[in-house]
């Protein structure tokens, strides 16, 4: 790797913009996206995400999935899928807490399409909740990308 | 655009003050880094990461840590530029049961700044059910990116 081409981030502080943020069971939601140009073949692509989020505690006892994606060009489930990640929490009702707080990062990597060669590259961080139980989107939501040449 | 400053700190299990018992409700130094500003159009890119453990219990705990970055001092006068949490549910645990937290930090740096050096202070918290060590490796990380 020689040097960066380009470095590009979007940070959304907790009780900024729409956080807290609640997600409902099943749906793959937007919580930001970054920009990165692409110059040529030989760009490649290093990305960053960290996210914080909770799960309120039930009467009962529950099984969260958090699932993150990093997709490109979009954030439907037709987009390409760059980055897949869980982070699960499996929480009883015998403690004397509100709420459980957990912070997640992933990296990725990427290459270039060759539709996107002289433009630019869209990647979006997308949310999602499985098994049961409820999830809130508390913050930081950090996005990070950054180019290079080979 | 050019990496312009780049420093990193790494302690290791076992070295330095590690393994770190962590105070309830009050925060505790783990490093600090030391990042050459440049203008206020280029970016501070911070990675940290921290190891750290429950203490065996009985009863079922939440342990839950809050890291900070804070920007020119360690105390709480000074500004916080990044702060996460991070906890589990565990019951009955027998043995001390480990978590490694990491996050990613972007800012500019302050106008005025350019040439300077800008300090950067990772500090950790206990504020959950449960009684919480730092184990290491602490990994504190900073990148100056911007136009040269």
């Amino acid at each position: 790797m020689s040097d960066w081409i380009d470095f590009s981030a979007q940070e959304v502080s907790v009780g900024t913009g729409s956080l807290p943020l609640s997600i409902a069971t099943g749906t793959e939601i937007l919580l930001t996206s970054i920009f990165l140009p692409i110059a040529d073949h030989q760009t490649r692509i290093n990305g960053y995400a960290t996210i914080g989020w909770e799960t309120p505690l039930l009467q009962n006892t529950q099984h969260i999935n958090m699932i993150f994606r990093i997709r490109r060009g979009g954030f439907t489930s037709a987009h390409k899928l760059i980055c897949w990640v869980v982070d699960s929490v499996s929480l009883g009702h015998d403690v004397p807490i509100l709420t459980l707080d957990k912070t997640l990062s992933l990296q990725f990597t990427d290459l270039p399409s060759s539709e996107s060669i002289g433009t630019y590259q869209q990647y979006c961080l997308t949310a999602e909740l499985a098994g049961t139980g409820m999830a809130t989107i508390s913050g930081p939501i950090t996005l990070i990308g950054g180019t290079f040449n080979l | 655009m050019a990496i312009q400053d780049s420093a990193s700190i790494r302690v290791l299990p076992g070295t330095h003050s590690l393994p770190l018992p962590i105070s309830f409700g009050t925060e505790t130094l783990l490093t600090s880094l030391f990042l050459k500003c440049s203008s206020p159009e280029s970016k501070i890119f911070i990675e940290a990461s921290v190891c750290w453990r429950a203490e065996a219990s009985q009863l079922p705990i939440v342990p839950k840590i809050i890291l900070r970055l804070r920007r020119g001092g360690v105390t709480p006068a000074f500004p916080e530029v990044s702060q996460i949490a991070d906890s589990c549910y565990w019951t009955n645990n027998m043995s001390p049961t480990s978590v490694t937290t990491t996050f990613y930090h972007v800012e500019s740096p302050e106008p005025g700044t350019d040439g300077l050096y800008q300090s950067y202070y990772l500090t950790a918290e206990s504020a959950g059910i449960g009684t919480i060590t730092v184990m290491g490796p602490i990994v504190l990380k900073g990148t100056t990116i911007g136009y040269s």
